[in-house]
């Protein structure tokens, strides 16, 4: 029989054990475990999940998760396996995008940022430059490229996606006086409307394609401005159309329900005009809206049409069942681009190496080849970098009419005119 | 420089467009006038009606006769639960009145969510119920709008003659005008303020297959209703049903003619201009009570 002392030393003994086998476990654990899952590198990718850009949006997350599985199975980033987290941007307000990426860089500790679109007003790059983190946004060109241009210095952790937004400017007015000089199109007068609201990048378009046309000797019969994206009801704009019908309506509202509102509303009672409408036409839910009302719209956009045969589109389209939107071929090869950049960093957690190496960014992606123009952050447009056709739509298609080396087919007049 | 071939299209789109704000405004109305509470959640009610509308369009091919009573008869019912859950308890306590905004309010954040979490964010469109265009008197007007310039009216009738003709309504109106003396004849409030406020559901969700038939739908759709439907219920003073009439069309004219005339970045402007007026000079609105 054991005494109470004896009965002490076996508890002792026992606790020894325990302890020894937690330590044990627990250093294992450490040495396994623990520094794989603290080395991931989290991508922070705030999108417009609800709002205007929702399916943008989806597209956008897809195909970043596309871009990510494709780098993980391959071994990672320097070994590092990379996570991505999600959050929602909502309508792109200032307020929204603040808090929303103020969450992912102090509660997420992301270590890297990327969006289709951040804040018209890039409310969002003082923030990212406060807390140093490396970031591609893909939309809001303009303000960009006049605010980073203005010294590049303040922003070198900032860049961009695409190029410069001029050419929105002048593309479509040089292509329309092609049409002309071709004989392919004969106005009924020289008047044009344009149609904008209340923000950056519908503001630049618009005031830049107006002042194009004005130039070239068109005659402005009203411009229409509105204070918000969600245009409920067009009778005013159609009444002072159809009072005085001018050849080309410049829409720059650049929302998907509210130009198939438009047109909706257009068709009921139409004008021999050519309609120009930015950038909703590239998204896949206007598409669905406007259905074959949309037939005839043209639009340029700084991102060319990717091939169906494409590696990426076949891919995407097994994985997704549907076709990628332009946006989401953005954030496809922007994952790439950070990966080239975390690679050549050396340290994928170094973030002003990984700035350093984006500024020099020469990645050959699915839309083209990115190159870093250093004086704005932004990539290089036209020539062999990324290409800003005209495109016109058929049948919810896109397809590109200039420039001619990578033309699909010829322009055709819309199904409203006489 | 007014051009005189536009007044006529004005003052049509500002018939259409009160129609469209005199329904959005009209449950919320109802719920003010006899609960006195700011029902918040009010615009995803609307919100709601168009979506329960596409989902019955969806599973029944297109049916309006079915997609109609569905997505007033839900939110009905989802109006009950509403009152028993984030109303009720709510009611009669200490700074009920905030309270009860904050609840609702947050009560419309949870379903627009939901909607999001189940259907997502993209844009849906309802089949037009009335296809094709009208002229009239040289103005081009889509069917739907026209179908919206009858219903407005005709549901604000059917209210009217719920409320002043029948016993259930004359019930609203008398525990809506002294609920203790209501009480003492008979007249359960409680009852009465949760039949009120599925009865605003239901007209929410009535106006919001009827919205969303219009425009499109997505899951913030019900806010700018929401916004509109408060401008109306001040302007025509608040719980009036008259005043929402009034209040409705005037709203719907000046819009009208700011943007025909002045132009579209002014008619919102314009708009607050007037609420402003309207709290300084008339705060009881134009029916309201003192």
């Amino acid at each position: 029989m054991l005494n109470k002392k004896g009965i002490n030393y076996i508890y002792v003994a026992m606790l020894i054990v325990i302890v020894v086998v937690a330590a044990l476990g627990g250093y294992y654990y450490y040495t396994t475990t623990l520094p794989a899952e603290k080395h991931k590198i989290k991508l922070g990718a705030p999108l417009g999940f609800t709002g205007h850009y929702a399916s943008v949006a989806e597209d956008s997350r897809d195909a970043i998760n596309l871009a990510v599985e494709e780098i993980n199975y391959a071994g990672g980033i320097l070994g590092h396996e990379v996570e991505v987290y999600f959050d929602d941007t909502e309508n792109l307000e200032a307020g929204k995008l603040s808090s929303v990426y103020t969450k992912l860089i102090t509660r997420d500790k992301v270590d890297f940022l990327l969006t289709h679109f951040g804040s018209p007003a890039c409310a969002e790059y003082d923030l990212v430059e406060e807390y140093g983190i490396p970031y591609i946004s893909g939309g809001f060109i303009q303000t960009a490229e006049s605010l980073i241009g203005a010294d590049p210095s303040k922003y070198p952790h900032v860049f961009l996606a695409l190029p410069s937004y001029l050419l929105y400017q002048t593309e479509f007015p040089a292509f329309v006086q092609k049409l002309i000089d071709d004989g392919k199109w004969e106005p009924i007068n020289n008047k044009f409307c344009v149609i904008k609201r209340q923000n950056d990048y519908s503001l630049y378009i618009a005031d830049g394609q107006k002042q194009n046309f004005l130039e070239m000797g068109w005659e402005l019969t009203f411009e229409e401005l509105f204070p918000e994206a969600i245009v409920e009801d067009w009778s005013s704009v159609l009444a002072k159309i159809r009072s005085d019908p001018p050849a080309i309506i410049i829409d720059t509202m650049w929302t998907t329900s509210t130009d198939a509102l438009f047109l909706e509303q257009f068709l009921a009672d139409p004008t021999p005009s050519l309609i120009y409408m930015q950038a909703s036409p590239t998204y896949p839910d206007f598409q669905e809206l406007a259905g074959s009302n949309a037939d005839g719209v043209l639009h340029v956009y700084g991102i060319k049409k990717v091939s169906s045969t494409d590696p990426y589109i076949i891919k995407f389209k097994e994985t997704f069942g549907r076709s990628p939107s332009p946006y989401g071929i953005v954030c496809y090869d922007q994952v790439y681009v950070m990966k080239q950049a975390m690679e050549r960093a050396g340290d994928p957690f170094d973030y002003d190496a990984v700035a350093e190496a984006l500024m020099e960014t020469d990645y050959l992606g699915v839309l083209g080849r990115y190159v870093r123009d250093t004086s704005n952050h932004l990539v290089k447009g036209g020539g062999g970098n990324i290409p800003f056709p005209t495109f016109q739509m058929w049948d919810t298609e896109n397809y590109m009419l200039y420039p001619p080396e990578i033309a699909e087919r010829e322009f055709e007049l819309p199904p409203w005119f006489p | 420089m007014i051009d005189p071939n536009l007044v006529t299209p004005a003052i049509i789109t500002g018939l259409a467009l009160g129609s469209m704000y005199a329904l959005a405004a009209l449950g919320l109305t109802l719920q003010w006038g006899v609960l006195k509470v700011l029902n918040f959640s009010h615009g995803a009610f609307i919100t709601c009606g168009g979506y329960i509308a596409w989902l019955v369009l969806g599973a029944s091919g297109g049916n309006y006769l079915a997609a109609l009573p569905a997505a007033m008869i839900i939110p009905f019912f989802m109006g009950f639960v509403l009152y028993r859950i984030v109303i009720l308890p709510l009611q009669g306590k200490k700074e009920s009145e905030t309270n009860i905004f904050i609840a609702t309010l947050a009560t419309g954040l949870i379903l627009e969510n939901l909607i999001i979490i189940f259907i997502g964010g993209r844009y849906k469109g309802l089949p037009t119920i009335v296809p094709g265009f009208t002229n009239i008197l040289g103005t081009i007007i889509n069917n739907q709008h026209i179908l919206l310039m009858f219903l407005g009216p005709l549901c604000l009738g059917i209210l009217m003659f719920f409320l002043v003709k029948t016993r259930s309504g004359m019930a609203v109106r008398a525990v809506a005008q002294d609920n203790v003396g209501a009480a003492i004849v008979g007249i359960e409030s409680k009852k009465v303020y949760a039949y009120t406020v599925a009865i605003g559901s239901a007209l929410a969700g009535f106006a919001g297959v009827l919205l969303g038939a219009y425009y499109f739908l997505s899951p913030t759709m019900g806010g700018a209703p929401l916004v509109t439907a408060l401008f109306v219920m001040v302007l025509g003073g608040m719980g009036s049903i008259k005043g929402t009439i009034y209040g409705a069309y005037i709203i719907g004219l000046v819009d009208a003619f700011a943007r025909f005339f002045v132009g579209a970045f002014w008619a919102e402007p314009i708009l607050f201009v007037i609420f402003i007026l309207v709290i300084l000079f008339r705060p009881q609105g134009l029916y309201g009570v003192k």
